[in-house]
């Protein structure tokens, strides 16, 4: 019963509440929003353009065909297939050896 | 007879203004009161009270003489009251990373005062805002209309734009669910 009263006494609570004070400089904030709105600076034009779905899914679509043709060039095989066996031509090649052997050193000091 | 015209748009423009600011002054307390009962955040409270003029603004022309302009205003700013709420609630539950980086944007009030309740009300009311933030959107919106606002249940409804039917359904609906969670506050402490 008496928890009732309680209740009933909470729930009406809110009636005849008063009315809180707005900001005084709210409608002087309301005028100045509402003109940069209707006059929008270049930057503001631009981010809304972005902003639209079509710009948007444009350059996610656009930055994806960019990774593709990347990964592409990439994956493509070289002519010259290096299977991993070295042989004694190119290691030759690979450290600008073209001695065999002492005896050739010491002929071409000659 | 172009200096004429132009005196004639000044003068239109000057009434629309002045109209605006009529309107402005007679609504904003008022809109502030029902929106920082919905949002129970005076910032967000203002910001979105300041949307819905400068929304105003941009319709001046069409609305200022329209008769549906109070019921308007209110349906603009409980809409926008409401998706404030959804967005609060997203960013709550927030993303994956925001769950594993415990990242706490705002932290819930744990009451709510709103400054228009009388001083020998306050804890009555924050119980209250308590446990209007557990029931239903609609419902809350709904009991604060009537309550706060003091509306009848047709101008709920037509706020609301439902059936006068279903709008004293959801009043019904939001005192019972009050009843439940205010019981169990009351039982638990």
């Amino acid at each position: 019963m008496e928890e009732n009263k309680n209740i009933d006494r909470i729930l009406n609570s809110l009636q005849g509440v008063g009315q809180p004070e707005a900001n005084p400089f709210m409608l002087t904030r309301i005028l100045a929003k509402a003109k940069e709105v209707e006059n929008p600076t270049a930057w503001s034009r631009m981010f809304s353009v972005l902003q639209t779905p079509f710009a948007a899914f444009s350059l996610v679509l656009v930055m994806l065909a960019i990774n593709a043709v990347f990964l592409y060039n990439n994956s493509k095989p070289s002519f010259e297939v290096d299977n991993g066996v070295s042989t004694a031509a190119t290691q030759k090649a690979d450290f600008n050896i073209d001695f065999n052997s002492i005896y050739d050193i010491e002929n071409t000091e000659q | 007879m172009q200096e004429n015209y132009t005196i004639t748009k000044v003068d239109e423009e000057d009434i629309g203004a002045a109209s605006f600011e009529f309107v402005f002054e007679k609504n904003k307390n008022r809109l502030l009161g029902l929106v920082m009962g919905i949002v129970q955040q005076q910032e967000d409270a203002e910001e979105i009270v300041q949307d819905v003029f400068v929304k105003l603004f941009h319709k001046k022309d069409e609305m200022l003489c329209s008769p549906l302009l109070d019921t308007w205003l209110y349906r603009v700013a409980i809409n926008a009251s409401l998706d404030c709420l959804r967005k609060k609630k997203a960013e709550r539950s927030g993303g994956f990373l925001q769950r594993v980086f415990k990242i706490n944007k705002e932290e819930i009030p744990a009451t709510y005062n709103h400054p228009g309740v009388e001083l020998d009300k306050k804890e009555d009311a924050a119980l209250l805002f308590s446990a209007l933030s557990k029931i239903p959107e609609q419902q809350r919106v709904a009991f604060l209309l009537q309550q706060m606002e003091g509306r009848q249940v047709v101008d709920v409804a037509s706020i609301m734009e439902t059936s006068t039917a279903a709008a004293e359904g959801l009043i019904k609906r939001a005192k019972e669910n009050l009843r439940k969670h205010l019981s169990k506050d009351l039982f638990s402490t």
